[in-house]
């Protein structure tokens, strides 16, 4: 009791993003990613992301290489996998809460030197993933946080023993993080992406824009009409990983002057609620839904390109930002 | 079962010390003691909790005038608020004004059968002004609690010093200095974090008795705070008195109408009652005020869906 106590009180001093977070309508709560970025590299992580390398390994089912409708699959797995990948609501509890996903922690399927929850990691980059803060299931006493893994490189889990990545994933999310059963296709479209990664020594980290986000809004639209009649939940978690996306989009479209933009934004993650709604309705109206969202994007795409300057993915703007901000989002300790 | 402690992890780790809740930024919703689905309804107009916080800190200041607007602001909002009419009775005895703190005292031991400082300081109160066949009913309720506590219960040395306070002042003795109550008065904020944390570490656990105890440790320094007041509901809904957790949702929601916490375990409340068109509204709203989807709203879509399909 007196041990937890104490542990329980770091949270307590340090999870006021958190907390306003969840008192406070979504609208206007600022950058979501700055609860669990440490203050230093807050500008760094958010202009930038390692840049990614996937690969259709042939090793692993060399049967089904051959085959390039196989391969198809395997490629539409692996895109819905990256969606899912970044997907909060796929968590539960407090980490979906906090909009924390798998690419929090790790960044395009590798580590995040800049991440530090508070109560969760020590240093930054390190996470304690058996904490009770995450779950009321596989919490431990002991405050044991680790370094993030680079999942592009080998590690304790084998991605070659069909099983096991599956089950440890399955672990994940129903345990540590005290999500709901994400279903077999959900997983092996998870498995498939981390098995797909790959090391990408020697490229530079890439710019992170307006269209990095908007990109995946396109990608998990595609994701779930692919899979939409056979699959409900994973397509119902695709969408939702679609408006994710957007609301990050949203958060940088902060300015006064942005209203038109923030606007239109909205909008396109509202009619994407109710896209969700026709999941399994296997009407008309679904596809037509989901044609009108796909024309929406490519509007989008133009109105917020012509005023990306003035939004936070403006490198000088964000800075300005995060001076601002620094001291109420994160208290120094 | 396993869910339901699961819901509540979602909620833990919250400080609520360090910043007064942020009543709604945008959309509002109303207040006046129901679930409102409207938006279009003005929020509340100060922030209870915050209010109440402010109170206690004048009252340590011996501020009392400040402490007495501090209270009938929160009391504004949150008038059903056991501790905050409390302090406020108990602000209008250090200014020896007996005749204003009857009421609010009276509120309070209404509200809160259990709050022995408030018994103690109305039975005081009622002597000063002259009543004594009230001061001695109100000395008879603390006696009788004392009786039933026996040696051993936990308010003991609590109970026995304010039915000797409440005696003492009867006998004829000027009660040296009126103290804050120890429960009221010393604990700081984040001492009470600990508090209000490690009672929803026991509702994890599923210890609800245990639990109530500490939220309502917790309510002792932060007054009507939405977070408090809706685990106090969510404990109450586990032990399956739903009454009592309905009237804490409502609390909840009156102080912080976009609640999505509270608005989520309502709406799950009324599920289990068999009320699924009334959550379904709860969803509609959830829905509203996340703009790009969020946890609570998808746990009650969850419930919904399991509860159509059984
Ligand atoms: C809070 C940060 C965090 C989040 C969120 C997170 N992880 Fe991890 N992950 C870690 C840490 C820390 C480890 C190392 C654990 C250990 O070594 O005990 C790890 C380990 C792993 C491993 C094993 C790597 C190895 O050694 O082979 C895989 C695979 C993995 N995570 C995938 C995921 C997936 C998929 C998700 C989302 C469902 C996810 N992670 C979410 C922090 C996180």
């Amino acid at each position: 009791m007196d041990h937890r106590g104490t542990k329980l009180l770091t949270f307590a001093a340090l999870t006021l993003a958190v907390t306003a977070a969840s008192a406070a309508p979504k609208e206007n709560r600022g950058l979501s990613a700055l609860a669990w970025l440490e203050p230093r590299g807050a500008l760094q992580a958010l202009s930038n992301e390692p840049d990614r390398r996937l690969h259709v390994r042939s090793s692993e089912n060399p049967a089904a290489t051959d085959d390039p409708g196989s391969t198809k699959r395997r490629w539409q797995q692996i895109s819905a996998g990256e969606i899912l990948f970044h997907t909060p609501i796929l968590l539960g509890g407090q980490a979906a809460k906090a909009g924390i996903s798998c690419a929090s922690c790790h960044v395009n399927g590798r580590d995040n030197a800049h991440f530090q929850f508070p109560g969760v990691s020590h240093d930054p980059g390190t996470a304690d993933v058996t904490h009770s803060f995450f779950s009321s299931f596989r919490g431990d006493d002991h405050f044991n946080p680790v370094s993030i893994p680079d999942l592009t490189r080998p590690g304790k889990i084998s991605h070659e023993n069909p099983e096991e990545l599956e089950k440890f994933i399955r672990g994940l999310i129903v345990e540590e993080f005290d999500g709901q059963e994400p279903g077999n296709a959900a997983l092996t479209a998870l498995a498939a992406y981390v098995r797909a990664l790959r090391p990408c020594d020697g490229c530079s980290p890439r710019p992170l824009i307006m269209t990095t986000h908007l990109g995946r809004v396109k990608q998990a639209l595609s994701a779930a009409v692919q899979i939409e009649a056979s699959e409900q939940r994973l397509s119902h978690l695709l969408i939702g990983g679609a408006r994710t996306q957007l609301s990050l989009i949203h958060e940088r479209y902060a300015d006064k002057k942005l209203a038109r933009e923030r606007t239109a934004i909205t909008k396109l993650s509202v009619d994407l609620a109710t896209l969700q709604d026709n999941i399994g309705v296997r009407s008309a109206r679904y596809y037509q839904l989901h044609r009108k969202a796909t024309d929406q994007i490519q509007a989008l795409r133009k109105l917020l390109a012509d005023s990306e300057s003035r939004s936070l993915y403006n490198p000088e703007r964000l800075e300005a930002y995060l001076e601002k901000h620094a001291i109420r989002q994160r208290p120094t300790h | 079962m396993r869910r339901s402690l699961t819901l509540l992890a979602t909620g833990a780790a919250l400080s609520l010390s360090a910043i007064p809740f942020a009543v709604n930024a945008a959309g509002g919703g109303g207040g006046g003691g129901g679930f409102s689905g409207s938006p279009s309804q003005s929020a509340p107009r100060y922030d209870a909790s915050a209010e109440y916080q402010k109170g206690r800190t004048a009252l340590q200041a011996k501020d009392y005038k400040k402490a007495i607007k501090a209270f009938k602001r929160s009391l504004s909002v949150a008038s059903k608020n056991a501790n905050a009419q409390y302090l406020l009775g108990f602000s209008y005895m250090k200014l020896d004004n007996h005749k204003k703190a009857k009421k609010p005292l009276e509120k309070a031991v209404k509200l809160s059968p259990g709050l022995i400082d408030a018994h103690r300081d109305l039975a005081i109160t009622y002597h000063k002004l002259g009543n004594t066949e009230k001061a001695n009913s109100t000395l008879g309720k603390l006696t009788a609690k004392q009786n039933a506590c026996g040696d051993s219960c936990a308010e003991k040395a609590q109970l026995n010093a304010a039915v000797a306070a409440v005696q003492s002042t009867m006998g004829g003795n000027e009660q040296a200095s009126l103290q804050l109550p120890q429960s009221f008065g010393l604990v700081d904020g984040q001492t009470s974090d600990a508090v209000y944390l490690s009672a929803v570490s026991l509702i994890n656990e599923g210890q609800y008795e245990a639990a109530l105890l500490e939220l309502d440790e917790a309510g002792k320094t932060f007054g009507p705070h939405p977070d408090v007041l809706t685990y106090i509901g969510f404990a109450n809904r586990k032990m399956k008195r739903f009454d009592i957790a309905e009237e804490y949702y409502q609390r909840a929601l009156t102080v912080a109408p976009n609640h999505l916490g509270a608005i989520e375990y309502y709406g799950e409340l009324k599920i289990e009652r068999g009320d699924l068109a009334g959550a379904q509204q709860h969803l509609v709203r959830l829905e509203k005020l996340c703009a790009f989807g969020c946890y609570e709203a998808e746990e009650l879509r969850r419930w919904i869906t399991e509860a159509q399909s059984s």
